[in-house]
C-alpha cells in the first residue's frame, strides 16, 4: 500500500479540477464581497436592521453559505463524475497511466474518493472562507450599527459548524454515491454522453417497464425505487422522536422569541444532539448496499479501462 | 542468456481481422531490438500485448509473469513511451516530476533534474506549453529516470522533426545506453536506429519475417549491383528482391555466398532500409 501514491493521484485530481474547485468560488466569494461592500458605500445601509444579533446573523450567514455552496457541490460533483472517470483518456493519456504501476481499479476508486470525501470538504473550506469574508464584510461595513463578536468566537462558532457540517455531507455524499458511480461508469464507455445517458437509461428502463407491464397507471418499480432511493436517506421515525421535537421546539422559541445572543449559543450547543439524531436514524444497511452498488459500478468501469487503451 | 520476455504463439483478432498471426520471439537481457514494420503491420499490437495492455491468444511472459494480468505490477520493471504527447497537459513540469516520485518506486526525481538541465524545458512550464519536441525529451528523461529492466519505445519519434528525432537518440545514446539496458523500439525510421541495434524483427501483415542479430545479416544476405548482361545469370541465384537503380539492377539474396555473386558484378551488405523494402515487397 503506497500512500504517497494515492495521495499523488487525488492532488492530481484536483489540480485537474482547480478551475471549479478554487478559481471559481474564490471568484465567487470575491464578487459577494464587492457587490456588498459596493452597496454600502454608494447605495447606503438604510433597512440594515440594528437590533439583530450579530452571532446569529454570522450563523445564518454560514448557512447561507453553506446551501449555496451545497448546490455549486452538487452540480460540480456532478460534472467531475461524468469527467474523472474518462479524462485520462484525453490526448491518447491513457498510455502515460498505463505505465505507472498503479492498477486502473485503484485510480479509479481513488477518483471516487476525491468526487465522495475531498471535494466536498474543499467546498465546505470555500463556505468557511465565505464566513470568515461575512465576519470581516460586517466589520468593514456596519461596525458603527452592531455589537461585533469576537474573532475568537466567531473561528470558535465556524469550527463547530464546520465539523458538523463535514459529517453530515460525507454521509450525504456516501448516500448519494451510487449516483455518481452510475455516472463515472457511464463516461468511462460513452464519454462526455455520459452525462445525458445518466438519466436517458433510467428513463428508457421505466418506460419499457411501462409497456410491458400492460398498465400504464401502474407506478414504475424502477422508478420508485430511484426515487425512494433518492429521497430517503433517513427512516420514517426520524419525525417521531417525542424527546428530539421537544427539544427543537424550544430551540425555535428561542431564536424567534429570544431575538439575542444566546439563540446562537444554544444553537451550537444543541448541534451535537442533532447531528446524533441524523446519525441514528441514517438508513445505514441502504447506505452499506448503495456503497456496494458503486463499487461494482467502479469495478466494471475499471475493467473496461484494463481491457481498452483507446482514450 | 536470460530472456526477459518470452512470447509464444502470439495472435490477436480485432473483430474478424487478424493482425496477429502465430508469433513467437524471445527478448534477451542486455540488448537493443528494433521492431520494424508497415503501417498497420502489428507491431503496436505486439507492444501492446508484450505491455499487457491488451488481450491476445497464445503466451507470452514478461519477467516472469502474464503481463495482462499483472500489469501494473510490471510496470515497476518496465519503462515505455507510447506517445510522447501522452503526458498529462494540465500538469507543470515540476508538478509531473514530483507525481512520477510519489506513484513510482523505482523513480529517481534527482536523474529527471540532471537530463533537464541542458534542455530548455522550464519546471515552471505547463506542460501543454511544450513544444513536441520538448514534449519528446521531457518523457524521455522521466522514463530514462526509472530503475527499468526493460524500456519499450513504440514510435517515439513519430510526429518530430529531424532535429528533434536526432536529439531524442543522442539523449538515449549518451544518458541510458550503459549498464547493460534492454530496450525494445519500433519506427519507421529504420536508418536512425539502426546503429544502436544489436537485434532486428521485421513484422509483415501480422507475422515476423526476420528475427536475428545485426551481426547475422552481413552474413546472411548480400546485395549485388549488376548490369543487363549478368542479369539472367544472377537470376538463376534467387534473388529474394529485384529493383532498377539508375540503369543498373540492384538484387538482393539470401543466404548465397557473397564470392558467387562477386563474379556477376559489385556485392556489397545491404543497409537496413533497402533489406526491409527487399523483405516487405517478397
Amino acid at each position: 500500500m503506497n500512500i504517497k501514491a494515492d495521495i499523488a493521484i487525488v492532488k492530481k485530481e484536483l489540480i485537474e479540477h482547480k478551475g471549479s474547485l478554487f478559481f471559481a468560488p474564490a471568484i465567487l466569494i470575491a464578487l459577494f464581497f464587492v457587490l456588498v461592500t459596493f452597496q454600502t458605500l454608494f447605495l447606503g445601509i438604510e433597512d440594515f436592521d440594528r437590533d439583530l444579533p450579530f452571532h446569529e446573523v454570522f450563523i445564518m450567514a454560514f448557512m447561507a453559505g453553506t446551501a449555496f455552496f451545497s448546490i455549486y457541490m452538487l452540480i460540480t460533483l456532478f460534472f467531475y463524475y461524468a469527467d474523472a472517470f474518462s479524462a485520462d483518456g484525453k490526448n491518447n493519456g491513457l498510455l502515460f497511466w498505463k505505465s505507472l504501476p498503479m492498477s486502473d481499479l485503484r485510480i479509479l476508486l481513488l477518483k471516487l474518493l476525491t468526487g465522495t470525501i475531498v471535494i466536498p470538504l474543499i467546498i465546505l473550506c470555500w463556505v468557511v472562507v465565505s464566513s470568515v469574508a461575512s465576519y470581516i464584510i460586517g466589520v468593514i461595513n456596519y461596525s458603527d450599527f452592531v455589537s461585533f463578536i469576537a474573532p475568537w468566537t466567531a473561528l470558535s462558532t465556524l469550527l463547530q459548524l464546520f465539523v458538523h457540517l463535514a459529517v453530515v455531507l460525507v454521509i450525504v455524499l456516501l448516500w448519494l454515491a451510487p449516483f455518481y458511480a452510475w455516472v463515472a461508469m457511464l463516461s468511462v464507455f460513452f464519454k462526455k454522453w455520459a452525462i445525458a445517458l445518466a438519466f436517458v437509461i433510467p428513463l428508457v428502463l421505466i418506460t419499457m417497464e411501462e409497456i410491458f407491464s400492460f398498465d400504464a397507471f401502474q407506478s414504475s418499480y424502477i422508478g420508485d425505487f430511484i426515487e425512494h432511493r433518492f429521497k430517503n436517506i433517513v427512516d420514517h421515525s426520524i419525525g417521531t422522536d417525542a424527546a428530539f421535537n421537544a427539544s427543537m421546539t424550544s430551540l425555535d422559541m428561542d431564536f424567534d422569541e429570544g431575538r439575542n445572543i444566546h439563540g446562537a449559543t444554544i444553537f451550537l450547543e444543541r448541534l451535537p444532539e442533532m447531528l446524533w439524531h441524523f446519525i441514528s436514524h441514517v438508513r445505514w444497511m441502504s447506505l452499506l448496499a448503495g456503497l456496494a452498488v458503486s463499487g461494482i459500478f467502479v469495478y466494471i468501469g475499471s475493467e473496461y479501462r484494463r481491457r481498452f487503451i483507446q482514450g | 542468456m536470460v530472456q526477459l520476455i518470452k512470447v509464444n504463439g502470439l495472435s490477436k483478432s480485432f473483430g474478424k481481422e487478424q493482425v496477429l498471426k502465430d508469433i513467437s520471439f524471445g527478448i534477451e537481457e542486455g540488448k537493443i531490438y528494433g521492431l520494424i514494420g508497415h503501417n498497420g503491420a502489428g507491431k503496436t499490437t505486439i507492444l501492446n500485448s508484450i505491455l499487457g495492455l491488451i488481450d491476445y491468444e497464445g503466451e507470452i511472459s514478461v519477467l516472469g509473469q502474464s503481463p495482462y494480468d499483472k500489469r501494473y505490477q510490471l510496470m515497476e520493471d518496465i519503462a515505455f513511451i507510447s506517445d510522447v504527447a501522452s503526458l498529462p497537459r494540465f500538469l507543470k513540469v515540476n508538478q509531473l516530476i514530483k507525481m512520477m516520485s510519489d506513484i513510482h518506486p523505482k523513480y529517481n526525481e534527482e536523474k529527471t533534474h540532471e537530463y533537464l538541465q541542458n534542455s530548455n524545458i522550464k519546471l515552471q512550464a505547463k506542460i501543454k506549453s511544450l513544444s513536441k519536441g520538448m514534449l519528446a525529451q521531457l518523457h524521455l528523461a522521466l522514463v530514462m529516470s526509472i530503475d527499468a529492466k526493460i524500456l519499450v519505445l513504440d514510435e517515439p519519434t513519430l510526429g518530430l522533426d529531424i532535429i528533434n528525432r536526432k536529439n531524442f537518440f543522442k539523449q538515449l545514446i549518451d544518458d541510458y545506453m550503459h549498464d547493460g539496458r534492454t530496450i525494445v523500439i519500433t519506427t519507421h525510421q529504420v536508418d536512425e536506429i539502426e546503429f544502436l541495434l544489436s537485434d532486428i524483427m521485421f513484422v509483415r501483415a501480422g507475422e515476423l519475417i526476420l528475427n536475428c542479430p545485426m551481426e547475422e545479416i552481413s552474413e546472411r544476405y548480400a546485395q549485388l549491383l549488376t548490369n543487363e548482361e549478368n542479369v539472367s545469370a544472377a537470376r538463376e541465384l534467387k534473388p529474394i528482391y529485384e529493383d532498377k537503380q539508375f540503369g543498373q539492377t540492384m538484387m538482393m539474396f539470401d543466404k548465397v555466398d557473397a564470392e558467387k555473386l562477386a563474379q556477376y558484378g559489385q556485392v556489397s551488405i545491404p543497409n537496413i532500409s533497402d533489406l526491409f523494402v527487399a523483405l516487405m515487397q517478397q
